[in-house]
């Protein structure tokens, strides 16, 4: 575990901010905790720092292979009733969530 | 010097736009604008678990037509990556999209700016998918979403930050509204959301170097906000600036109703994407052959078509703008050309042929686009055809028809949907150029015994040569040439 690259610390206040961009809802009394074991798991995770990567291709995947690509088709979907009957709540055609305002802190519309 | 001169703007465009593929960009549902809500949908729009994801080749295709069009470097190999964010429209928690790696980076847009021919640079395209549409009923307690549009594929066209008025942001959106409609990839459409427009804007002194503190205007739909909105934007922030208040980076959302936008997102609350590559696809590689038969069949580009209107027609500005603004109207003018009897292709033209190329291009613009434009019909619906317009010019310049019996000969055609020859025939309309048919019609004005008078006072007074050439025309009802006519009444009577 110990290597020339110190090991960086995840703060709580780091926790926080990713726990709510991971819409998840902590307890302040995890947050010392779950501070502690992710430094933990990053900082076994840093040990690969060790290795000379000098020369080496940056790699994204592990398999060798290229993006295959589909031919513009249109193939079947699925039937709208069926899509609509696991949704938590409907309304007519579409699917309905809790009201998102106009000017809310995500925006009018998505990011696109 | 007003106060705003003390200051230059800065901005940048990013625009979406919509890619016109059959089917989503990852997987095979419809990807057609409209419909029910909710139809156009699959496992994978939805996110469901265990749906992948396989990228549409046409998506892909259409992205390098508009890289090459726009100039840029074409990346052999580019990654396709997820951006986080939490939003009813995204199902998946994630859009796919392109980070450190988008397909096509640098190049360039050209376009006309009043007179001048102006350039913006590109700082990349990129491909990616949209997202689903959330009505937001007024007061309600529920958002409605329709996933048609979620997938549907998108490339986002990235200016650098050197446009420097509201006006050229506006040419720069309509050229690239114009060019994606040329290379026949989007049909550009702002009102339907095909093309939509995030402005990155900020001031600074004027001659200054450095940028200012931007802000980001979005939801700007339609090409009547885009000038306005900016405009809007420019002036707010050097009103702040000049009340002795400071720019703060934030998203702001034009309220086209009011006339003014609305702070939607303040810096401190700016999003952590966690761009990382999607594990699901590997990296998008592109074979040198098939970049090269895109470029090989690539559409000309309206910048392209206008060169060639200016250079080898000897158009004018204004007309060569006319004819390139839709992609139908070039073609129809090019066929015109042909069946006017000028060569195809880039052969340099003889001074008549430049002629007749302009008088196409004037029956074209003036005549055919006046009506059609008055009946609310596009090119495409023109009762006139391309080979009939064309035929027509070429019975004109040939002297077959008078310019003037020309224009009823048109209005005929618009009328009946008749071929000019059809029209000409049963009018009994082709001029008389033979020069004996004439020579004997003004022989029969000029020897006959109760002109005798006249003739004599021609002696005296030239002028009456007019009154002699419209004897003549009458017995020809109209249709010998007139300047064939006059030369050969103008013999006959000196002569006498």
């Amino acid at each position: 575990m110990s290597g020339h690259t110190p090991s960086p610390r995840i703060s709580p206040d780091e926790i926080r901010v990713t726990a709510e961009m991971a819409r998840l809802l902590l307890s302040e009394s995890d947050i010392p905790k779950l501070s502690d074991e992710l430094s933990a798991i990053l900082a076994y995770a840093n040990s690969l720092a060790e290795v000379d990567v000098t020369n080496v291709p940056p790699m994204t995947h592990a398999v060798p292979d290229h993006c295959p690509l589909r031919g513009d088709v249109v193939e079947p979907h699925i039937a709208r009733e069926a899509a609509l009957r696991n949704a938590p709540q409907r309304e007519s055609a579409y699917f309905a969530v809790p009201a998102v305002f106009a000017g809310s802190d995500e925006g009018f519309d998505s990011e696109g | 010097m007003t106060a705003a001169d003390e200051f230059e703007p800065v901005i940048g465009l990013e625009v979406h736009i919509q890619l016109s593929t059959l089917s989503k960009a990852f997987c095979g549902a419809q990807a057609a604008y409209g419909g029910p809500p909710n139809a156009h949908i699959d496992p994978y729009t939805l996110g469901l678990p265990g749906a992948l994801p396989v990228l549409n080749h046409r998506a892909v295709e259409y992205a390098i037509r508009m890289g090459l069009a726009c100039h840029c470097d074409i990346a052999l190999r580019s990654e396709l990556s997820r951006k986080h964010y939490f939003y009813p429209d995204l199902p998946k928690g994630y859009q796919i999209s392109q980070f450190d790696q988008p397909i096509c980076q640098n190049g360039f847009v050209e376009f006309i700016l009043g007179s001048e021919r102006r350039r913006v640079r590109l700082q990349r395209i990129h491909l990616e998918e949209d997202a689903g549409k959330n009505l937001h009923i007024p007061g309600g307690r529920t958002s409605l979403i329709d996933y048609n549009r979620a997938g549907v594929p998108l490339i986002e066209v990235v200016s650098l930050p050197e446009i420097t008025s509201a006006e050229e942001a506006g040419e720069y959106l309509r050229a690239l509204r114009q060019l994606v409609r040329f290379l026949g990839i989007s049909d550009g459409n702002m009102e339907e959301g095909s093309l939509r427009c995030d402005a990155n804007v900020s001031i600074r002194p004027r001659g200054s170097t450095q940028l200012g503190q931007r802000t980001e205007l979005k939801n700007i739909n339609s090409f009547k906000y885009v000038q306005k909105a900016i405009e809007h934007e420019i002036l707010r922030q050097i009103d702040v600036v000049q009340s002795g208040g400071r720019i703060i980076m934030e998203t702001r959302g034009w309220d086209a109703a009011r006339g003014t936008s609305r702070s939607q997102r303040k810096k401190e609350e700016a999003h952590d994407y966690r761009y990382l590559p999607d594990p699901d696809l590997p990296p998008l590689v592109i074979d040198s052959l098939w970049l090269e038969s895109i470029a090989a069949t690539l559409p000309a580009t309206p910048m392209q078509r206008r060169d060639q209107y200016l250079e080898r027609l000897g158009l004018s500005p204004y007309d060569a703008s006319v004819l390139t603004s839709e992609r139908e109207l070039c073609e129809f003018f090019d066929r015109v050309l042909l069946a006017a009897g000028l060569p195809p292709g880039n052969t340099a033209l003889l001074d008549a042929q430049r002629a007749r190329a302009k008088q196409s291009a004037n029956w074209l613009s003036s005549e055919l686009l006046g009506l059609l434009n008055k009946d609310n019909r596009t090119i495409t619906e023109s009762p006139v055809s391309a080979d009939a317009l064309g035929e027509l010019v070429r019975y004109i310049s040939d002297g077959i028809i008078s310019g003037k019996q020309g224009k009823d000969v048109f209005a005929k055609m618009y009328e009946s949907r008749e071929t000019p020859t059809d029209i000409i025939e049963r009018l009994g309309l082709r001029q008389i150029s033979d020069p004996e048919l004439i020579t004997a019609a003004c022989r029969k004005v000029v020897d006959d015994p109760g002109m005798q008078k006249q003739v004599e006072k021609y002696k005296q007074n030239p002028k009456l040569l007019g009154f002699f050439v419209g004897k003549a025309l009458a017995e020809t009802q109209g249709k010998a040439k007139p300047e064939l006519v006059s030369e050969i009444m103008l013999r006959l009577l000196s002569e006498k």
